[in-house]
C-alpha cells in the first residue's frame, strides 16, 4: 500500500474517497467496491466525479465486471397462448433474472418480428475491433449491428438484385469494419449449410457459431453428416474443405436418435450431441459437450456429457461460468436458468428468465465497447 | 466446540507473535489470530516476527479492533475444522448454524463505527491483507452508497466534482437506458 494513501487531514476527517494517489481510499480498494455494483447503477455513479467515470470506463474493470456479474442477452418475447411472440428488443439480464438493460429496436422490427419466425441473434463479440457488439439476423432479409453499450443501432439492407434465399443468407454474413459497413456478396459455401435450425429436423438448437472471427454452420446435406463449413469474417472468404465434426458419419447414419448444434462456449466452438433415449425428439435425452480443442488439426474432446429431462424442452449450454467452472444451461420451453456442476452432476436453478428468447452468453460489456480479451 | 477451543489453548501456548502499532502500543496475539493476514503469515513464514512485527501504518486504537476481529474469526475458522470431521451429526449442525449467526450479528456491531474509522479498517486490512474484513469492510462502503444521487455521494464521502455540465451531459447522453 502507498504510504501516501494514509496522509489526511486530521483536522476534517473528510478526505476525497477517490482521487487516486493523495486520496484515503487506495484505487485498488474502491476499485473493489465499484465492482460490487450491477451495471446500471455504475453507470449512473460515473456522474460522481471523473475518477469514478474513468475507474468504470476502463476495459480491465470492465472485463472483471462481467466476470463477477454475467450476464445472458436474448430476445424479448411475450408469452401469447400457447406460443411465444417475439418483441422488438433485445434483452439483457443477469442470472438471477433481473432485465439490466433492454434495447428497443423500432415500430419496424417489432412488427417484423411477428411475421418472421426465425429471427436468430449472434454474438460478434470477438470478430473485430467492435468487441462486444451484437449481429442480428432478420428474417432471411435484414440484418443490423447493434452497439450494446451505447444502443446504437445500424440497420443493414443487402437482398438486391440477390434470386434465392440461401444466397441472400450469405450476402448477410459478410460485414466491412469501415467504409460504411456494406454487406457484400459472397461466394457459397462448399456444402448446403443449416442456418435455420426450426425447419431442420436434424440440427436441434443452434446450427451456427461464431468463435474468433470465424462464423461455423452445420451441414444440412440430406446425407446425416455433423461436418462444419467456416467461413473467416477477416478473409471474406468461406474455407475450402469442410470441418469434420467429432463423431463420424457412418455412426451418425446409423443412430437415428441424434440430433447435433452449435456453440461458443467462453471462445471455444462446442458441438452438443444430444442423444434421445428412446424416440426422437420427445424424449428424455443425453448431451454430449464436444469441445474443439485442437483448431488446426481438427480435434475434438468430450468434455462434459449431462441428462436432460423431456419436460424442460430444449436444454441448451449457455456458457461457463468463470468463478465455479459450472456451466449455465438455458431450459426453452421454461425459461429456467441453471448453473450444472459437472464434478457433482447435479444442477440448481438460478431464476426463471421472463419475457426473453434466443437467450445466450453476452461476452462483451455494457461498460465499454472494447473490452480486452 | 470444547475441543477446538482447547486445540486453540494449545496453539496458543505454542506461539504468541507481538505486534507493534505507529503509536509503539505492543499486542501479543496467538499465531492462528495473526495469521489471518497474509502478511503477517508471510513475515512468519520467512520467520522475521522475533522481536515483535512492527505495523507502522495501523495506529493502537485501528489494531486494537483489527485483532479483535481476527480472533472472533480464527476461533471460527478452528470452530468449523473442528466439526467438519462430524459434519453428519445434526447436533455439530445446529452448533455450526448456531454460531454462523453470532458471527454475523459480531460483524454486524463490528461495522457499527464512524465513516473515519470504517475507512481506517479498511486501508490496515487492505496493508495486512485480511481478506475477510477487507470484504466486510467493502461492503459497508457499498451499501452506503446503494440508492444515493451523486450528489449526495459527494457529500457523504467529501468528493469533489469535478466534471463539466458538458461531460456531466455525455455520459447522460451515453448511457442514457441507465437513467431511464
Amino acid at each position: 500500500m502507498a504510504s501516501s494513501a494514509l496522509v489526511r487531514d486530521t483536522n476534517t476527517h473528510r478526505a476525497p474517497l477517490a482521487v487516486p494517489n493523495g486520496g484515503l481510499l487506495p484505487t485498488d480498494v474502491l476499485h473493489d467496491i465499484l465492482l460490487r455494483f450491477p451495471v446500471d447503477v455504475l453507470c449512473r455513479l460515473r456522474l460522481v466525479c471523473r475518477s469514478w467515470r474513468s475507474l468504470t470506463s476502463d476495459p480491465i474493470f470492465a472485463k472483471a465486471h462481467l466476470s463477477r456479474h454475467p450476464l445472458v442477452v436474448g430476445l424479448g418475447s411475450v408469452v401469447t397462448g400457447p406460443t411465444r411472440r417475439r418483441t422488438g428488443d433485445i434483452v439483457f439480464s443477469d442470472l438471477s433474472g433481473n432485465i439490466v438493460k433492454r434495447i428497443y429496436m423500432g415500430q419496424a422490427w417489432e412488427e417484423a418480428c411477428v411475421e418472421h419466425v426465425p429471427f436468430c441473434i449472434c454474438q460478434r463479440n470477438d470478430l473485430s475491433v467492435e468487441h462486444g457488439l451484437l449481429c442480428i439476423f432478420r428474417g432471411k432479409e435484414e440484418a443490423c449491428v447493434v452497439n450494446p453499450a451505447t444502443g446504437a443501432i445500424t440497420v443493414q439492407l443487402s437482398t438486391t438484385g440477390i434470386p434465392t434465399k440461401s444466397k441472400s443468407f450469405l450476402s448477410m454474413h459478410v460485414c466491412t469494419r469501415n467504409g460504411g459497413e456494406r454487406w457484400r456478396v459472397r461466394q457459397r459455401p462448399r456444402i448446403q449449410i443449416a442456418m435455420d435450425p426450426v425447419r431442420k429436423a436434424f440440427a436441434k438448437g443452434a446450427a451456427y457459431a461464431v468463435v474468433k472471427g470465424v462464423a461455423y454452420f452445420l451441414s444440412s446435406s440430406r446425407i446425416r453428416s455433423d461436418a462444419i463449413a467456416s467461413f473467416d469474417f477477416a478473409a471474406e472468404k468461406w474455407s475450402h474443405g469442410t470441418l469434420q465434426g467429432p463423431l463420424n458419419s457412418q455412426l451418425i447414419n446409423a443412430n437415428a436418435n441424434m440430433s447435433f448444434s452449435l456453440a461458443n462456449l467462453n471462445g471455444c466452438l462446442v458441438t452438443i450431441c444430444r442423444r434421445y433415449i428412446r424416440g426422437y425428439k420427445y424424449d428424455d435425452c443425453s448431451m454430449d459437450l464436444w469441445f474443439l480443442t485442437d483448431v488446426d488439426n481438427g480435434l475434438w474432446t468430450k468434455r462434459y456429457s449431462l441428462q436432460c429431462r423431456h419436460a424442460d424442452g430444449l436444454v441448451s449450454p449457455v456458457g461457463i461460468l468463470d468463478d465455479d467452472e459450472k456451466i449455465l444451461l438455458w431450459a426453452e420451453r421454461t425459461g429456467a436458468l441453471r448453473a450444472y456442476d459437472p464434478r457433482t452432476s447435479l444442477s440448481t436453478d438460478l431464476s426463471t428468465l421472463e419475457g426473453i428468447d434466443n437467450v445466450g452468453m453476452y461476452h462483451g460489456s455494457l461498460l465499454c465497447s472494447d473490452i480486452v480479451d | 466446540m470444547a475441543s477446538a477451543g482447547s486445540g486453540d489453548e494449545k496453539a496458543a501456548a505454542a506461539a504468541m507473535i507481538t505486534l507493534i502499532s505507529s503509536d509503539n502500543e505492543k499486542f501479543e496475539v496467538t499465531e492462528a489470530t495473526a495469521t489471518l493476514s497474509q502478511t503477517i503469515r508471510h513475515m512468519i513464514e520467512d520467520g522475521c516476527t522475533d522481536g515483535g512485527v512492527p505495523l507502522p501504518n495501523v495506529t493502537s486504537k485501528i489494531l486494537a479492533r483489527v485483532i479483535e476481529y481476527c480472533k472472533k474469526h480464527a476461533t471460527a475458522a478452528a470452530g468449523e475444522e473442528g466439526s467438519s470431521s462430524s459434519f453428519s451429526d445434526a447436533a455439530f449442525l445446529e452448533v455450526d448454524r448456531a454460531f454462523l449467526e453470532e458471527l454475523e450479528e459480531f460483524d454486524d456491531a463490528f461495522l457499527e463505527v464512524d465513516r473515519a474509522t470504517l475507512f481506517d479498517l479498511i486501508l490496515a486490512a487492505n496493508y495486512l491483507d485480511i481478506k475477510g474484513l477487507l470484504n466486510l469492510t467493502c461492503q459497508k462502503v457499498a451499501d452506503s452508497v446503494k440508492g444515493k444521487t451523486p450528489e449526495q455521494i459527494r457529500e457523504m464521502y467529501n468528493i469533489v466534482n469535478d466534471l463539466t455540465p458538458e461531460e456531466e451531459a455525455e455520459i447522460r447522453r451515453e448511457t442514457q437506458w441507465a437513467f431511464e
